[in-house]
């Protein structure tokens, strides 16, 4: 029968039904049917009073006697054949599909494999075609970390299945966690995870169930990823207990907020499944409070509540120590609610880990500087001060352009009042606030320097440029970029220059001192307080660079305070350029005469009484002017002074609670002073006092720490003899 | 170890806001093992002069899928259109496991009566009906529908109206052509 050929007979059967069976016949008669049409009709009528309670009763009422109890047996298919395996047992079921163990029938080898097989209740055109969909997919997944296929066919009964790669281990975060792995065993066994992802989605497939028991580590401690692709059709995970449905059975632990929204799913969804994935092999907790919530609520928290960090919900082995600070950033971030917060990428992910593991920064945080500065500090002490310096210096150009662009607008404004003048005012405020958002679009640019990734925004192209590299490119540009700013200029060779004394590169911190002070003489004229102050840093490297004219350096001091008192006697520099010219008089090859040690304990009790005032008693400052003094005393063969000195400096220290690296370099002092007396014991328990202090304290820089053992070798040899 | 359909369905029933009309039938597998659960449950539970109502089936399987996937089913009778489905897998799947032969032999009425009927000759019955139904959704599927929301699913014909948009009449009549439809069909030599 055509559907067209029943909607005819269906309406005048219909219409028949309603009338009594007298009118039905005359009915008929005109509904003008073709004879065909009308037996039809009428042997449809015929039945009526036969069918009256046809379906009666609901087909579950009438069928629970075969409902009930009586599962299907769900080993029905061990021992059949599929294909050449023989089924050994059933694996898992759920959805459409089920999982079996097999092994090969032929007896050709002994091989285990896993074979996925369509239900028969759903063995549809439709549902058979998405189940070669995946098998095609799962075939171009050819990785050493994804479930390998095998085979594909039907049986003779038409079910399509798949032959899998049968792999014997622990989910992964069981594998962990019984293993008791360390932190940076379970990053690499993730990382290989995230390769078999990232391989994936190369493949422009998204597995959308990654899950521990999706993951499975074999003896080797190799992990596996099993249902890929296919997850959507089949899943193996799942274990029916038989009978009753265990509460909590199906649960979306590690479904995306998206997934939960019903958003479209892209990779940042598998990005997000292996942040959970992550979060659980470190801590083996949830980053939401799972427990107790139904699985409604459990949707909303994900989609809506802000996770934990993982350091906050450890439950493992791993100490929260650990994954304080970058790990808990990391994870965070791929657990952010909005796809495009996470890693854009399963690559940046897994590279952000690998970063944490080499001791780099991660990317993982929003980008602030004092988070950079740390993790910069860690690697390269030298290049943090220069960071600090530069910026530093450049904020104070950037306010200082600032300010005058603002003062320049108001006198723009007040110049609008005199007509004559306004153009002029106007154009200049218009350039000095250009000249104010170059200089910020320079300090930007520069500011990638700290970035890890500088190098991609910068023009090199490689990564691991040398903070040395950043600071000579920058030099570079801002002669150009910044020609129309000078003191800036000026500032910034002031502070690369600071940056190669640092690192013991005396000349080129010389030629950048010099090209300060040519900059500030430009902008200042030649008596000014940062003239000064740019004469004085010249100084400071002269006396350690081979070709420089010593002979310079005294006068030139002389001169820079002679400056300095005249046009800035407050200026906080001075008792630092009265004490480099004391010690300059107190060498032995610069001077050493009695009259230049007496210049140089007056210039000294100077430095001290400026310092005593800029800074108080018990800082650093002070206390070298006083180490000074104990130093004057020591050139002038008054060792008890010396002593005494150095006795109280030591004493300042304990009681100022500094116990750090200058207080190492006092109690050293003091041992040489007590060595030169003769008091060698004393001397030696105080070489070691000072190197234990020097070792605890983190921040003595490699070289001075040498030094210091080496001083401290020597010494003791000396104190034995 | 757990199985995590969530958000498969809700992707899946995205799909279908979208007019996919596939997704309903990849919806199918999820929801069918919910009913069967929900079946087994509620068999497990039966007490003497239970009755078991396929609505009560599907309701509490509505229920629980809600609170499962967090989806807030918008059309609730969307729901019951494939719970009917469902309902109608679950029965055959179960029926071709105890029907010893494919067709009664003789004329089933799903009657009260009937349930003195051997199990295996209606569970024959129901396989039989099963293909008829199949039949006549070739020839009229919202007609198919109609039967398979009210035998299958068990629901009101007020409930089969609002899900497929139709008036109470018309699923009635609807109703009545399939019967006779389908009992000349289930007789038939």
């Amino acid at each position: 029968m055509e559907a067209d050929d029943w909607k005819e007979i269906k309406a005048v059967l219909l219409e028949a039904l309603r009338l009594g069976p007298r009118e039905r016949a005359s009915y008929l008669d005109g509904a003008g049917l073709t004879p065909e049409a009308r037996a039809e009709v009428e042997s449809l009528l015929a039945l009526e009073a036969e069918a009256e309670d046809f379906m009666s009763l609901p087909a579950g009422e009438f069928s629970k006697d075969f409902l009930g109890g009586h599962e299907p047996p769900r080993d029905a298919l061990v021992g059949q054949r599929v294909g050449s395996y023989e089924i050994v047992s059933e694996l898992g079921s759920g959805g459409m599909g089920a999982v079996y163990l097999a092994r090969r029938a032929d007896g050709k080898f002994e091989q285990r494999v896993a074979v996925k097989m369509l239900k028969r209740e759903f063995n549809t055109e439709r549902l058979r075609r998405a189940f070669d969909r995946e098998k095609e997919i799962l075939a171009a997944l050819a990785h050493p970390h994804i479930a390998a296929l095998l085979d594909a066919g039907t049986t003779d009964d038409a079910v399509p299945y798949l032959v899998m790669e049968y792999v014997r281990g622990l989910p992964f975060d069981e594998y962990c966690q019984s293993r008791a792995l360390p932190l940076n065993a379970r990053l690499k066994l993730f990382n290989k995870v995230c390769d078999a992802v990232a391989f994936a989605h190369r493949n422009l497939i998204v597995h959308r169930d990654l899950k521990p028991s999706n993951i499975l580590v074999n003896s080797d401690g190799e992990p596996k990823l099993l249902d890929f692709g296919i997850s959507k059709l089949l899943d193996a995970g799942a274990h029916e207990d038989g009978g009753v449905t265990q509460p909590g059975a199906l649960t979306p632990h590690y479904a995306s907020p998206e997934q939960i929204r019903g958003e479209p799913v892209t990779t940042a969804t598998d990005v997000y499944s292996l942040g959970v994935v992550l979060f659980k092999i470190l801590t083996d907790n949830y980053p939401y409070d799972f427990a107790n919530l139904t699985n409604g609520a459990l949707l909303w928290e994900i989609a809506g509540a802000e996770p934990a960090a993982p350091s906050e919900s450890a439950r493992t082995q791993i100490s929260p120590s650990l994954l304080r600070g970058d790990l808990d950033n990391i994870v965070l971030k791929s657990l952010r609610k909005e796809p495009q917060g996470r890693y854009q990428t399963v690559e940046q992910f897994s590279a952000d880990i690998w970063r944490f593991i080499d001791g780099q920064p991660v990317l993982a945080r929003a980008a602030t500087l004092p988070y950079r500065a740390r993790k910069f500090y860690g690697r390269n002490k030298a290049a943090v001060i220069a960071a600090a310096l530069i910026l530093l210096s450049l904020c104070a150009g950037v306010a200082a352009a600032v300010s005058q662009a603002r003062a320049a607008r108001e006198q723009a404004r007040i110049a609008a009042e005199a007509r004559s003048r306004a153009e002029q005012e106007t154009e200049r405020a218009r350039a000095e606030k250009e000249k104010a958002e170059r200089t910020s679009r320079f300090m930007q640019s520069f500011l990638n320097y700290a970035h890890p990734h500088w190098s991609r925004l910068g023009t090199r192209g490689r990564r691991d440029v040398t903070v040395r590299e950043a600071l000579d490119d920058a030099v570079a540009r801002m002669e150009t970029e910044l020609s129309d700013a000078p003191e800036l200029r000026a500032d910034l060779h002031y502070t690369v220059g600071e940056v190669h004394r640092t690192r013991h590169e005396y000349e080129t911190a010389l030629r950048h001192f010099r090209r300060s002070l040519d900059l500030y003489r430009q902008v200042h004229g030649e008596e000014h307080p940062k003239v000064a102050r740019a004469i004085y840093y010249v100084c400071t490297v002269m006396d350690d660079v081979t070709d420089a004219p010593i002979g310079e350096v005294e006068p030139l001091l002389r001169e820079a305070i002679r400056m300095m008192r005249r046009t800035d006697p407050e200026n906080v520099n001075l008792p630092y350029m009265l004490q480099s010219l004391a010690h300059w008089l107190m060498s032995a090859e610069h001077g050493g005469s009695e009259s230049q040690m007496a210049e140089a304990e007056r210039l000294i009790h100077e430095a001290k009484t400026l310092f005593l005032r800029h800074y108080g008693e018990n800082h650093v400052a002070t206390l070298t002017a006083d180490s000074s003094l104990a130093t004057l005393a020591r050139s002038r063969g008054d060792l008890a002074r010396a002593e005494s000195i150095r006795e109280e400096l030591v004493g300042r220290f304990r009681r100022a609670g500094e116990g750090g690296y200058s207080h190492a370099w006092a109690i050293y002092y003091l041992a040489e002073v007590k060595l030169a007396l003769g008091k060698g014991a004393e001397a030696e328990a105080l070489f070691a006092q000072a190197a234990d202090l020097a070792r605890r304290h983190g921040g003595a820089d490699d070289g001075s720490l040498r030094k210091l053992a080496e001083s401290i070798k020597q010494a003791r040899a000396a104190a034995r003899r | 170890m757990t199985h995590q359909p969530a958000a498969e369905i809700t992707q899946i029933l995205r799909d279908w806001n979208d007019g996919d009309e596939g997704a309903k039938e990849r919806l199918m597998p999820f929801v069918y093992d919910e009913l069967k659960r929900q079946a087994r449950l509620l068999m497990s539970r039966e007490r003497p002069g239970h009755t078991l109502q396929p609505t009560a089936l599907v309701h509490e399987a509505f229920l629980r899928l809600s609170e499962q996937t967090g989806i807030d089913w918008q059309n609730r009778h969307h729901f019951y259109g494939i719970a009917s489905r469902l309902m109608r897998h679950v029965l055959v799947d179960h029926a071709r496991l105890h029907a010893t032969e494919k067709r009664g032999r003789r004329p089933v009425h799903f009657s009260i009566e009937d349930v003195q009927i051997p199990v295996e000759e209606r569970a024959g019955s129901i396989l039989f009906l099963d293909e008829a139904l199949g039949r006549l959704e070739e020839i009229d599927a919202k007609q198919a529908r109609v039967v398979e929301m009210r035998f299958f699913g068990g629901m009101s014909n007020g409930e089969i109206a609002d899900s497929l948009g139709v008036s109470e009449r018309t699923v009635r009549r609807e109703w009545d052509a399939a019967r006779l439809w389908l009992y000349r069909e289930l007789n038939r030599k």
